[in-house]
């Protein structure tokens, strides 16, 4: 079964015609980067597959869930437990330490206590940041912080983790040290990786390249 | 300015047209506020005015009003008035003046709740001389009929001819109507309740003899004298009472000051709680126009047009609900003026129900008002708009509330709280009259207020101590752990409005739990007779000696007591004089003393100095204390004792009968009380007086405890009523100012809604973030508030009214003050969270 599975998506704004049936597989594991210029509908893809917007028509199926059968609360329980997100402006929630951060999602998940604390110490240590576990987001380098959301994204061992620039905010040589790790780390967790980028260095981790234009993937599908 | 016309023009008005809705609850937030304090101030100012305007439309404002140091003058007092004032071209005018009731009103049988007119005896030749012309519209044609019976205004709706049936004193009389004045344009009319009689004719009718109430003196225009009136008021001050319109305006405003002061302080919180809300509101607003703000910027426009551009648009808000808030008003101080005049009739005496008029001074103070609110609101978020970066504004984070130090440092909250209790300890401001002023306490209220609302976000970090559970939990209280300015905001807010109702609510509660001491301790007669016309505490009808010594007659009575009371002006102020039979008193233990005497029998002396009790409201008005001797009305007296009295603020002072009927030359009394022989129904005697005595009002004991506890209640019916207001607006405040933290934080709602949260968690979370915020609020608010009750009940109310009150703290209540304000809290940052959990992500919008 495929992790991710979308089908002839389409979606509109206002009458303006965004995705124009947007068909494509991910399989367990496989990392794939989507590319294609501002206004193509990248970022639509990502949040229709997330499960944060709804597609006008067509399906998107994650470990066998169909979404269009989802109401609110199924979407909320399937985004907690099978995918991981990875943003560009990384959003972790400023008020709460590196380390909870990373917790959120297994507390969300109901976790319990002591397999929360071994699995973010553990990430912690994954990700090279344990010494900054009692920081505050604002007390975080970019680096930093993308390493955190990185730990975040796969805590909780997603199927699908949903990457949108995520070196877009970095400077070169800490996006190609967050790559390296995103890659890696999606490696030992055998999550598939749907990477929206425009950064040809992220490229070079994917196994495959999907091609956006006009609301079409015109390559790679 | 072209700029900041060009932004007005182009978004804000544009915003006005596409949000009308949400405009106009903020010109409704501006219109409720601004309209409140007008209704109060002009029905108040309606209501004050009926003690002045009955003989201000007959006399047009007379240089001065002389009365004598006590007691009436006589008409040989106005030879020597003459004398003293020698060639000087100045009319003197003669005036009696009395309330009576009209007997058909039979009003709901409580105090206050007849109608009070006023008889005026006046010598109407001379009032024709001396004017040279007809004062409300009465002619030398329609005079004659003045020897027979009354003239009334036309707005009383009696005709020539009809007979009135009047309670005047212990009597019922019926007068003719025989004239009524016509409405002359130009000249002020009789007041709707003035009664105009000729001056013999009210002597004869009010058992004055040749007594006469005062002398209104009107000074001519001459060229020979002056400084005329001046001279006047000299010649005649150093041998009567001498006022002039001022003084009696002012004697009137001391008079009713602790009920206008109660009412101006609750107008002026609606005013306050408004702003507040106005605050929020625009806030609200430039969070959500940050967009267009930064784009603003990035196109060139200055900050300073930005922060401009804000603060008219502000303006303009408060220029429209003001205008709305002035209609409001006007039309609310109509509703207001009859409950108003009806508490102060109650409290103080006899005042016309007037119609509550509007100036242009008012609408223009109230207008003024409501903008400056807004601006001051708008100042804050139009600083932010201003300074805010536009990679801020544009960007995908949303700039965090700075806010200022102030709101940051809680050390400062607990600095003014301490400098309010070293203010609480300072004494009262004191000015001519006996007006005080408690300066200090007002000014440690306030610190203690806002010095609470700062400390408040002390209590926010304790109640985020608790372990978070579960994600919802652990996120809404690492909100609160490291609270921003918003939070502590919200929780000040909260808090002031707590701790005033709680402070509001701590005062009531010991005036009402000292009230019924006191009335216990008073009121031991089993029935209390006074003229049925006497619809307020202070009023002096009197009851002849002749009814006294028949109700003396009445089966079943065993006992038989009364009290004496006339007014004296002393030291500038109004002040009762009471007589008593200190035998009776001292027999059935009536006095609450404050200061026992040192001697049993205190009314005997062994010199020719009078001996004398004087009320703690006296003693605090005038200074005066136990041994001290003092000169009244041209007697030495000694004050040997002083007494808890709280049915009158401005002060009495209780001699011995004797010596009163000796001073004022009556034996009428002012309340009479029986002692029932034991077994004898109270209602059955009440019944049978008021079947003999229709001019009288006699209540049982239980009816008149009831009377005073209702009149009390109603007193303080207004800050109940602003109480609830103040509390609702400092949750709508919480509401909006958890609008304003969730639009603020809508990136991280994305984030938590990719994390899986659903709406229903986000909710949750955003309702036990408003849980906490509220616990706080209503924590501190309570504590605050205390201690607010203390100083208003041992400080500030003791300084201005002189009255000592037992703390009392009804605890049910405040908890469930607390437990309302924590559900409602809660309930309302759920229904925040809930909308917030819907909107579209920030982060991902294309």
């Amino acid at each position: 079964m495929p992790a991710l599975e979308v089908q002839s998506l389409t979606k509109s704004y206002a009458e303006r015609p965004i995705l124009r049936g947007v068909s494509f597989n991910l399989n367990q594991g496989e990392r794939v980067a989507l590319l294609g210029p501002s206004g193509s509908g990248k970022t639509t893809v990502l949040n229709c597959v997330g499960g944060v917007d709804r597609a006008d028509t067509g399906s998107v199926s994650i470990a066998g869930h169909l979404l269009a059968d989802l109401n609110a609360d199924g979407l909320a329980q399937l985004r907690r437990s099978h995918i991981g997100t990875v943003f560009q402006f990384y959003h972790l929630l400023p008020t709460l330490s590196a380390a909870e951060n990373i917790e959120l999602p297994l507390q969300l998940l109901g976790v319990p206590t002591l397999e929360r604390e071994t699995r973010v110490r553990q990430l912690l240590d994954r990700v090279g940041i344990a010494h900054r576990s009692a920081a505050l987001p604002g007390q975080l380098s970019g680096g930093e912080m993308q390493r955190v959301a990185i730990a975040r994204a796969v805590v909780h061992r997603p199927t699908l983790i949903l990457a949108d620039e995520p070196t877009g905010s970095l400077d070169t040589i800490t996006g190609a040290q967050v790559l390296d790790l995103l890659a890696e780390i999606v490696q030992e967790t055998q999550a598939a990786l749907l990477l929206v980028t425009h950064s040809p260095e992220a490229v070079k981790h994917c196994q495959r390249v999907l091609r956006m234009q006009d609301g079409q993937i015109v390559e790679g599908a | 300015m072209s700029t900041v016309l060009l932004i007005l023009r182009r978004c804000a008005l544009r915003h006005w047209r596409l949000a009308f809705k949400q405009q106009l609850a903020l010109m409704l937030i501006l219109a409720l506020g601004s309209s409140v304090y007008l209704a109060v101030r002009l029905a108040s100012n309606a209501a004050l005015s009926g003690f002045e305007t009955f003989t201000d439309g007959v006399t047009r404002q007379p240089d001065w009003t002389v009365q004598a140091l006590a007691g009436s003058l006589h008409k040989a007092d106005l030879i020597k008035m003459r004398d003293a004032l020698g060639p000087r071209p100045v009319g003197l005018l003669p005036v009696v003046e009395e309330t009576v009731t009209p007997a058909f009103d039979e009003g709901n049988g409580e105090i206050g709740s007849r109608a009070t007119w006023r008889l005026l005896g006046v010598d109407f030749i001379a009032l024709l001389n001396l004017r040279g012309e007809a004062p409300a519209g009465l002619g030398a044609s329609n005079m004659q009929s003045m020897h027979a019976g009354v003239y009334v205004s036309p707005k009383l709706g009696a005709k020539a001819g009809e007979e009135l049936r009047l309670i005047l004193d212990d009597r019922v009389i019926t007068l003719k109507v025989a004239g009524v004045a016509p409405e002359v344009p130009g000249v002020p009319s009789l007041p709707a309740h003035l009664l105009l009689m000729d001056l013999p004719e009210a002597q004869t009718m009010l058992q004055r003899g040749d007594r006469i109430d005062r002398v209104e003196v009107l000074s001519q225009d001459s060229s020979l004298f002056p400084n005329l009136r001046e001279e006047t008021g000299g010649l005649l001050k150093a041998h009567w009472q001498v006022r002039d319109g001022a003084n009696r305006r002012q004697l009137a405003g001391t008079m009713t000051q602790a009920f206008r002061l109660n009412l101006t302080i609750l107008s002026l919180l609606a005013l306050l709680v408004g702003g507040y809300l106005i605050f929020q509101a625009l806030d609200g607003v430039v969070l959500r126009r940050r967009n267009e703000i930064g784009i603003l910027k990035s196109l060139g426009v200055t900050d300073r047009a930005i922060q401009i551009a804000f603060l008219l648009e502000s303006g303009l808000l408060g220029l429209c609900g003001g205008g709305l808030g002035v209609l409001l008003g006007w039309l609310g101080a109509q509703a207001a003026v009859g409950g108003v005049t009806k508490t102060m009739n109650a409290l103080y005496g006899a005042t016309s129900e007037q119609q509550a008029s509007l100036s242009t001074s008012e609408a223009l103070l109230a207008l003024s008002i409501s903008i400056l609110a807004s601006l001051i609101a708008a100042w804050w978020p139009a600083r932010m708009a201003a300074r805010t970066p536009p990679a801020h504004m544009l960007g995908h984070h949303a700039a965090p509330f700075e806010g200022g130090t102030v709101w940051r440092v809680e050390w400062i909250g607990w600095a003014m709280m301490l400098t309010a209790l070293v203010l609480a300890q300072l004494p009262v401001l004191r000015f001519e009259n006996g007006t005080r002023l408690p300066l200090a306490g007002y000014t440690a209220a306030l610190l203690w207020l806002v010095g609470a609302g700062l400390a408040a976000s002390t209590i926010l970090r304790f109640v985020a101590r608790k372990k978070a559970l579960s994600a919802v939990w652990r996120i809404a209280l690492s909100h609160l752990r490291r609270p921003t300015v918003r939070h502590r905001f919200a929780v000040a807010a909260l808090a002031s409005a707590v701790a005033m109702t709680t402070g509001m609510a701590v005062m009531v509660a010991s005036f009402d739990h000292t009230m019924r001491g006191w009335i216990d301790r008073t009121m031991k007669a089993d029935i209390y007779i006074s003229s049925a016309g006497a619809q307020s505490a202070s009023s002096t009808h009197a009851i002849t000696p002749k009814t006294v010594a028949e109700l003396g007659q009445e089966p079943g009575v065993e006992e038989l007591a009364f009290v004496q009371a006339k007014t004296l002006i002393w030291h500038g102020g109004e002040v009762l004089i009471l007589g008593t039979n200190p035998v009776f008193a001292d027999n059935h233990d009536l006095y609450a003393w404050v200061q026992a005497p040192q001697h049993k029998e205190w009314w005997k002396t062994d010199d020719d100095i009078t001996p004398a009790i004087i009320s703690e409201s006296w003693s605090e008005r005038f200074a005066t204390h136990v041994g001290d001797v003092i000169e009244l009305a041209g007697h030495k007296v000694r004050v040997v004792a002083i007494n808890a009295e709280y049915g009158n603020e401005r002060g009495s002072l209780t001699l011995p009968s004797s010596v009163f009927r000796t001073w004022f030359d009556t034996d009428e009394a002012w309340r009479v009380a029986l002692m029932l022989k034991p077994g004898v129904d109270a209602e059955t005697v009440r019944s049978s007086i008021e079947a003999k005595q229709p001019g009288l009002s006699v209540f049982t004991n239980a009816h008149l405890r009831r009377e005073a506890l209702r009149i009390f209640r109603q007193t303080f019916s207004v800050t109940h009523a602003l109480e609830v207001i103040g509390v609702i607006v400092a949750m709508v405040g919480l509401g909006l100012a958890l609008t304003s933290l969730l639009l603020e934080r809508r990136a991280v709602l994305a984030t938590l809604h990719s994390l899986g949260m659903s709406c229903r968690e986000i909710a949750k979370s955003a309702a036990l973030e408003g849980l906490g915020v509220a616990c706080a609020g209503a924590f501190t608010g309570i504590a605050a508030g205390l201690w607010l009750g203390w100083l208003l009940v041992y400080r500030i109310n003791k300084q201005c009214f002189g009255w000592t009150l037992q703390f009392h703290a009804v605890w049910w209540h405040l908890a469930v003050l607390g437990a309302a304000v924590v559900a409602t809290g809660m309930l309302v940052a759920a229904m925040v969270g809930r909308w917030a959990a819907m909107l579209p992500s920030e982060h991902t919008e294309e």
